[in-house]
């Protein structure tokens, strides 16, 4: 048997760490005191598995969601040019309502967001801006048509649940109104003159009756009351000044008092009220008439033509548009368009009142067509 | 000021405690310095988390290593915090998420924030940094002249954890990323 020969490693040459191995001295570093298995072992980077899978997964989570979040910004939301666009557009709106002309300020908007569906802001803007003139029907349109899905603030919310209930209780109330007044389409050909007046009598009871409703707006009410069952001039005015102080029928409520205040030949008022309506809408029809119809009887023919032009170029259908602007012509010697618009309404089977062919005639004066009885 | 005990802050930023003590892991294997031991988190008042490490006389060694969480975890951090600040970009311009995809931005964003708030090194590590270089004579003076100002960053930021100096750096980094994405001035109080 062979003998063996131990040999035994001094301690202080022993590995530090495992105490098994000698210290490796090959590197000539003096102050080496870690074997070469131990070093090796001690410089890798040993990370546990559960800790690489887990920064593996967080990492690639992330990555998912950056792209897929990055898309949908890209698809969804508004671009900063598109954000500038929209500031630029409800500063036009301001810029039209300044100018009383309401209508022209939502048509804006409405273009803007048929190309900008997404910008929320300038949906919720433009339904604050109808709100604010009384415009609940293009209100409703935004509300419907842009308003959904949008990411609102609970303030926000609070206030568009706001309109929407005023909304509500606008349609109600027409609805309501509607309702009688369609009693009129049932009147047989045949009813005699006393019959129609207890039918209208019903339906002014009903209509009044309406106005003790709480779910019901009064002033709108009072307006269709105005309109169709006044007693007089007097009673219809009192009636209409009610009906003036609800928003979506006010340009035409004040456009009315306008109009009987002219008649009346208190042609302050009758500006006054012009103005008020202005304020509201100032691209009314009814308002616009009354304005044009004033000036007219002032003698203002000249300021008045254009105006009565615009108006039938945005209303060449309506019977009052037609009337106001043929006075018009006449009243500035525009003979040969007065004959091509008399000839046209007459082709459409429609006829103009007495006093217009008085007027045409020289029988009566445009102040006289306009003024019925002066204060 | 609100004072919470800061190794109650450490368990609930324990991912970020992990991370930097991995950053620390990662600068020793860069540097070639031996690792003997890693706790990447415990549930210690004292100390949340340690790298047992050989000593170094290379002081950019020593301050890699020093550093190496703030650097790791700044760019973890920010990396994990992205969809977060995209999310808020969306509801900056009103846009609808599924809750899956706000709950999912929200983990990252934990992760993220817990991350960039455990970025800075301790006091602990600017001690060794100061013993290992700044007081080491066998150190060029020129050299421990120029470390001497990031072992008092250090100390400076660990005073500053008084005024949440590290939180308003981990919720700081995300609204910055959120300013640049939606062009907007960030808005702490109504980002949520």
């Amino acid at each position: 048997m062979d003998q063996m020969d131990y040999q035994t490693i001094p301690e202080e040459d022993l590995c530090r760490y495992c105490g098994e191995r000698p210290i490796d001295r090959s590197t000539g570093n003096t102050e080496e005191y870690l074997c070469k298995e131990c070093r090796e072992a001690k410089l890798k980077l040993r990370v546990p598995k559960w800790l690489i899978a887990a920064l593996f997964v967080a990492c690639m989570v992330n990555v998912v969601m950056i792209c897929y979040l990055s898309t949908l910004l890209g698809k969804k939301a508004v671009s900063k040019e598109n954000l500038d666009a929209g500031t630029r557009v409800l500063l036009e709106a301001r810029d039209l309502i300044a100018e009383n002309k309401q209508w022209s300020a939502v048509n804006r908007i409405y273009e803007y967001l048929n190309d900008n569906p997404e910008n929320g802001d300038v949906a919720l803007e433009g339904m604050r801006l109808a709100m604010e003139y009384g415009l609940y029907d293009n209100a409703a349109y935004l509300f419907n048509t842009f308003l959904a899905d949008k990411g609102f603030s609970e303030d926000e919310l609070n206030e568009i649940d706001y309109y929407v209930s005023e909304i509500r209780r606008y349609y109600d109330t027409y609805d309501a109104v509607s309702e009688v007044m369609s009693r009129t389409q049932e009147f047989p050909d045949d009813m005699s003159r006393e019959e129609i007046e207890s039918a209208r009598d019903s339906m002014k009871k009903d209509l009044l009756r309406l106005e003790a409703n709480e779910e019901y707006d009064k002033e709108f009410i009072e307006y269709y009351v105005a309109y169709y069952f006044a007693y007089d001039a007097r009673d219809a005015e009192e009636r209409m000044k009610t009906a003036a102080k609800y928003l979506p029928v006010a340009a035409e409520a004040y456009g009315r008092l306008a109009i009987a205040s002219r008649n009346r030949g208190d042609f302050e008022t009758a500006e006054e009220m012009i103005e008020k309506g202005a304020a509201v809408n100032g691209e009314m029809a009814e308002l616009v008439r009354a304005k044009i119809t004033l000036l007219l009887a002032k003698g203002e023919y000249k300021a008045a033509l254009p105006i009565a032009e615009s108006l039938y170029t945005t209303n060449p259908d309506a019977l009052y548009v037609l009337d106001t602007y043929a006075v018009a012509l006449y009243a500035n010697g525009e003979t040969e368009k007065l004959s091509k618009l008399l000839d046209s309404v007459s082709e459409n089977e429609r006829y103009f009142d007495e006093d217009f062919y008085k007027l045409t005639n020289g029988e009566i004066s445009v102040r006289d067509y306009y003024v019925y009885a002066e204060e | 000021m609100l004072f919470i005990p800061g190794f109650l802050i450490s368990y609930i930023t324990f991912p970020g405690v992990m991370m930097h003590e991995l950053g620390h892991q990662i600068a020793c294997y860069l540097s070639k310095v031996c690792v003997f031991n890693v706790k990447y988190f415990q549930f210690d008042a004292k100390v949340s988390g340690y790298v047992q490490h050989e000593k170094t006389d290379n002081p950019w060694k020593s301050l890699l290593i020093t550093y190496g969480p703030f650097l790791f975890n700044t760019i973890l951090g920010t990396f994990l915090v992205i969809p977060m600040s995209i999310m808020w970009t969306f509801f900056a311009r009103r846009v609808l998420l599924p809750f899956w995809v706000k709950a999912v931005c929200y983990v990252l964003g934990y992760l993220g924030v817990s991350c960039l708030a455990n970025a800075f090194p301790s006091s602990g590590d600017a001690k060794v940094l100061f013993t290992s270089v700044v007081k080491n004579k066998d150190v060029p003076l020129a050299i421990r002249i120029i470390i001497a100002p990031f072992v008092a960053l250090i100390y400076l930021c660990s005073l500053a954890k008084f005024v949440w100096f590290d939180f308003v750096f981990a919720l700081g980094v995300p609204q910055v990323i959120y300013s640049v994405i939606s062009h907007n001035p960030p808005n702490f109080w109504t980002m949520w």
